[in-house]
Formats: structure tokens, C-alpha cells, sequence
């Protein structure tokens, strides 16, 4: 148990460390969502927060494909959802999933 | 999945790049950064994020610095000045090196710049993000001493104040006239919402007022939308004449503070002359502009054509389609800062995404948009198909105005990421 907690300890300040390196693919483009979306993509007045998850993956693909719209906006998102492949649009629900689990954890300390 | 589940699978995804982070700590970089705007203040932010032992550098001038976004605002009351004037405390914090003097020229060789202080600054990897100069002087019986005459207001802080005063100034049957330059020049919507901004403003306290703009172009970013909205809204009060109309000025006499064109003589009681513009002196050292006044580079990592070693980002730089936005100028930056860090770490550079969306203020609750995704390749950038377009024509009150909301939002993240403030 107690090998398992400093293994784990070790995980957690590998993990620590990558946060701050080269950026891959998916952290580079959630950086160009985040640059309206803000820090983490927890919103900016209003603008809203992404959450990770389905909801997020089924939204950008029903924009994506013009089969619905955002509500209360001119539209944008259905353009920008049009930049983003599949493997994108799975990449960042993953990501924005992972980052929200970060932000409420650090927000629960 | 619990938290800590999650962090494990997370912490054994991550462990090639684990290795690479090493494998960088302990190469020493030196990136020296020239602007303290929107895109040098992002880059230096993404450096220092994403390659943590560089030592960065970011030369940020000798004045202090008022946002360009949302001056149109204050020049109507909408914003106070001193609310666009951001602070550096921030990246002092984040370990940025900030110098305040004026970068004067560079050695692209020996890897040198020079400051206007004597200092030397050694680079590995050098960043120019100096913005426009302006060029009065390009217009006939225009110079610099007439821009108190003649406020351009295209680089916010005390111009702002200026046209502000002289806005406040304009008679009741007061004639206002903005000249827009030829393309390409900062921020394309800006002087349509400055005309959509001061025409909102003079409607309420000058209601016998016009505002004429008199373009050298012959059309215009959103100007379905804008002249829609002004035919709505003011009428023949706010009229546009383009270069077909004989809108392009050919001289200003400062005397008479008279405005003229191929064909017509004006006489107006405030004229904001924007005057035409090129990339700062500095980006235009040791021929990085290749003699066109702004700078060619490659898109994938905005290294200059001419100097790979030095990149050059926002306004200075040839990035069309994207215009010279604060918004862009940010996005090259993170694209940039992405790919000098993997170079420093020996990886290639992650494929470069680029975005623009330029907002613009009908009034000042009221707003439009055009927004654009982009790729890089090795010869060009590359709208996404579908990625590109305006808002629609027949928006219902009530998007416009969260469209207006959503420009603050924008104003408030944009300013946050750059400067932490």
C-alpha cells in the first residue's frame, strides 16, 4: 500500500512536470479555444465554460454539421466547429474532461 | 472514474514527452522578445509555459501601453482610458526579464540586438512583435505635428484622449470626417466601428451632426453588415464613400484644417485621419521586410523568410488571410511559442492552428462579427473550408446584443492571457 502511495506520488509530480512542456497537438489547439473560452476553458463573462465530456463532443458535432446552433449567439461556433476533425473533437473532450477534474481539484483544496 | 485513476493513465500517457521535458531543461535557450503587446505578451507567456527553462527577455518600449481593442469605446465614454492601460506586473512575476527601452536594430548573424539605452541583448531565438508605424508623412501637407489637428487615434493612449475631446467639441451641425487608409493597415473593421461608435454618440448629443468616411478602398470587412446598420439607424447622417466615390484623401492643408480628395474639397470640424501604415522600423532591419514594408514568413512557425532565426509576429508580419487583429496577433503567438519550444527540445513543431474573430460595436451594446480557422503550410495559411464568414444579416436584436456581450468576454480573456491583467 505504501509502495502504491510513493509510486503514486511519483506519478503525480511526473504528471506535475509535463503540464509545463512542449505542447502536443491537442494541447495546442485547446490553447486557441481557451484564448476565448479562458483559463482551462472555465469561461470568460459571457462566454461560456467548456466541460469535457459527451455533451461537449455531441454539441461541436451537431455545429459541425449545421444540424443545430448555439443558442443566444450570431453563429460563430458553427464555424469554428467546422475546423475540427473527429479525433480533434475526441481530443479536446478528453482534454477538457481531464482539465476540469485539475481546475475543481485545485478549487477543492 | 476517480481522480486519482484518472491521474495515473494521465501521468502514463504522458511519459515519452516526460523525457523530452528533460531532455530540454537542460538546454539552456535565450529568447529575446521586441513588443509588449498583445502578441509578444502572449508568446513570452506560452515560453514560459510550455519551455520553462528559457530565459526570456521582453523589451517592452519606453511608453506605457493602452490596449487598441475597445478605444473606439472610450472614445464615447464606453471605457475610461485608464481602464485600457495594462499592467506588466504579472509577467514580471512569471520570471520575463522586462526592459523598458526602445529596440533599435539586430545582427542576424552574431545573434545580437541593440537598445537605445547602448545595451546588448544575446539571443538564440529572436521575437519581433513591434506593431505598425504609422507614416502621416506619406499623406501630402500631412506630418506628425498635425496630428493634434488631425487625431489618428490608431494607437490608443493619448490620441484617444485627444479624438475623445474633439468628439465632445463637434457643434451640433457639426461635419466629422474619418479617412480610412488603403489596405492593408491595423485592425481592418476599426475605423467602421469608430464611425459606427461616434455616429451612435453624436446621434444622442449632437443630433443635427454627420460623420462622413472617406475610404481608399472600395469595399469593406462586415460592410454588408455595417451599412445596413447605419442606413437603420442614422440615415444620410453617417455616409460612406469609397474609392470608387472619390473617397481616398489626397491631402490635408493643417492651416485651414481642411480635408481633400481627387474631387472634393471638405471643411469639417473634427477629421481622425488614420494614416497609411507599415511594419515598425525595427522588423523593417536588415531587410526582413524584403522591401515591401511588412515582414514575409513562414506560417507554420512565423520565422522570418529572410532571417530564420528571428520570428515576427502580429501586425508587422504578411499573414493573409488573417488580418492584423489583436485576437491573431495572439493566435500566431501561441503557435510560435509552441514551435520554438519544441525546436528547443528537438521535436518538430505540433501542427500550427490559427484563429481570428474580429468583433465590432454597432453601439455599445450592440455587436457583429467575422471569424476565420486557419491552417499552416510550408507556402501559405489556409482558411478551413466552411471556417470563414460574418454574422448573418437578419440577426435578431437580442444576438446582436450577446454578440456585443461576447466581445467584452473576449476583451477580458484576451487581456488576461497576455498580460495576466
Amino acid at each position: 500500500m505504501r509502495l502504491l502511495a510513493v509510486g503514486l506520488a511519483v506519478l503525480l509530480a511526473v504528471a506535475s512536470v509535463t503540464a509545463t512542456a512542449t505542447p502536443s497537438q491537442i494541447e495546442v489547439l485547446a490553447a486557441a479555444c481557451n484564448g476565448c473560452h479562458g483559463k482551462q476553458g472555465a469561461g470568460s463573462g459571457a462566454i461560456p465554460p467548456l466541460r469535457g465530456g459527451s455533451e461537449l463532443a455531441t454539441q461541436l458535432r451537431a455545429w459541425r454539421e449545421q444540424t443545430a446552433a448555439p443558442e443566444g449567439s450570431g453563429h460563430l461556433m458553427m464555424r469554428v466547429a467546422r475546423a475540427l476533425t473527429d479525433a480533434e473533437i475526441a481530443g479536446l473532450t478528453a482534454h477538457y474532461a481531464v482539465d476540469r477534474d485539475d481546475a475543481e481539484a485545485e478549487a477543492s483544496k | 472514474m476517480n481522480w486519482s485513476r484518472r491521474r495515473l493513465l494521465q501521468a502514463g500517457l504522458a511519459l515519452p514527452a516526460v523525457i523530452s521535458a528533460q531532455a530540454r531543461a537542460s538546454a539552456h535557450g535565450r529568447v529575446v522578445i521586441v513588443g509588449g503587446g498583445f502578441a509578444g505578451a502572449t508568446a513570452a507567456r506560452y515560453l514560459r509555459r510550455w519551455a520553462p527553462a528559457l530565459d526570456i527577455t521582453l523589451v517592452l518600449g519606453r511608453r506605457p501601453y493602452w490596449t487598441c481593442p475597445f478605444s473606439n469605446l472610450a472614445l464615447v465614454g464606453g471605457y475610461r482610458l485608464a481602464q485600457l492601460q495594462v499592467s506588466r506586473a504579472a509577467l514580471a512575476a512569471e520570471d520575463i526579464n522586462l526592459i523598458s527601452a526602445q529596440a533599435e536594430r539586430f545582427d542576424p548573424e552574431k545573434r545580437k540586438l541593440w537598445l537605445d539605452d547602448g545595451r546588448m541583448l544575446e539571443w538564440d531565438r529572436l521575437i519581433l512583435a513591434p506593431g505598425v508605424e504609422l507614416m502621416p508623412d506619406a499623406i501630402e501637407g500631412h506630418d506628425w505635428a498635425a496630428t493634434g489637428q488631425f487625431p489618428h487615434a490608431w494607437q490608443a493612449g493619448p490620441q484617444t484622449a485627444l479624438l475623445s475631446a474633439r468628439l465632445h467639441a463637434v457643434p451640433d451641425d457639426g461635419l466629422v470626417i474619418i479617412s480610412v487608409p488603403e489596405a492593408p493597415y491595423r485592425c481592418p473593421p476599426g475605423p467602421y466601428e469608430r464611425a459606427s461608435l461616434m455616429a451612435w454618440w453624436l446621434a444622442r448629443h449632437r443630433p443635427g451632426a454627420r460623420v462622413v468616411v472617406l475610404d481608399a478602398n472600395a469595399n469593406f470587412t462586415k460592410d454588408s453588415l455595417f451599412l445596413q446598420d447605419w442606413r437603420q439607424r442614422y440615415g444620410d447622417r453617417l455616409q460612406w464613400l469609397g474609392r470608387g466615390d472619390s473617397g481616398a484623401l489626397r491631402r490635408v492643408d493643417s492651416r485651414r484644417g481642411s480635408i481633400h480628395t481627387d474631387f472634393d474639397d471638405w471643411q469639417p470640424d473634427l477629421a481622425c485621419v488614420i494614416p497609411p501604415q507599415r511594419a515598425a522600423a525595427i522588423a523593417r532591419q536588415a531587410d526582413l521586410d524584403a522591401g515591401t514594408g511588412w515582414c514575409p514568413v513562414d506560417p507554420r512557425t512565423f520565422a522570418s523568410r529572410v532571417h530564420p532565426g528571428v520570428h515576427v509576429l502580429g501586425d508587422a508580419a504578411i499573414a493573409s488571410p488573417m488580418p492584423k487583429s489583436a485576437f491573431a496577433a495572439a493566435s500566431q503567438a501561441r503557435v510560435c511559442a509552441a514551435a520554438i519550444s519544441a525546436a528547443f527540445a528537438g521535436l518538430d513543431a505540433p501542427q500550427a492552428v490559427l484563429m481570428n474573430t474580429c468583433y465590432s460595436l454597432l453601439t455599445p451594446e450592440r455587436g457583429i462579427s467575422i471569424t476565420g480557422t486557419y491552417r499552416a503550410t510550408a507556402d501559405a495559411i489556409e482558411a478551413l473550408p466552411g471556417t470563414t464568414g460574418i454574422s448573418p444579416a437578419a440577426m435578431a436584436d437580442d444576438v446582436l446584443a450577446a454578440e456585443a456581450r461576447h466581445a467584452r468576454g473576449w476583451y477580458q480573456r484576451a487581456r488576461a492571457e497576455a498580460f495576466g491583467d
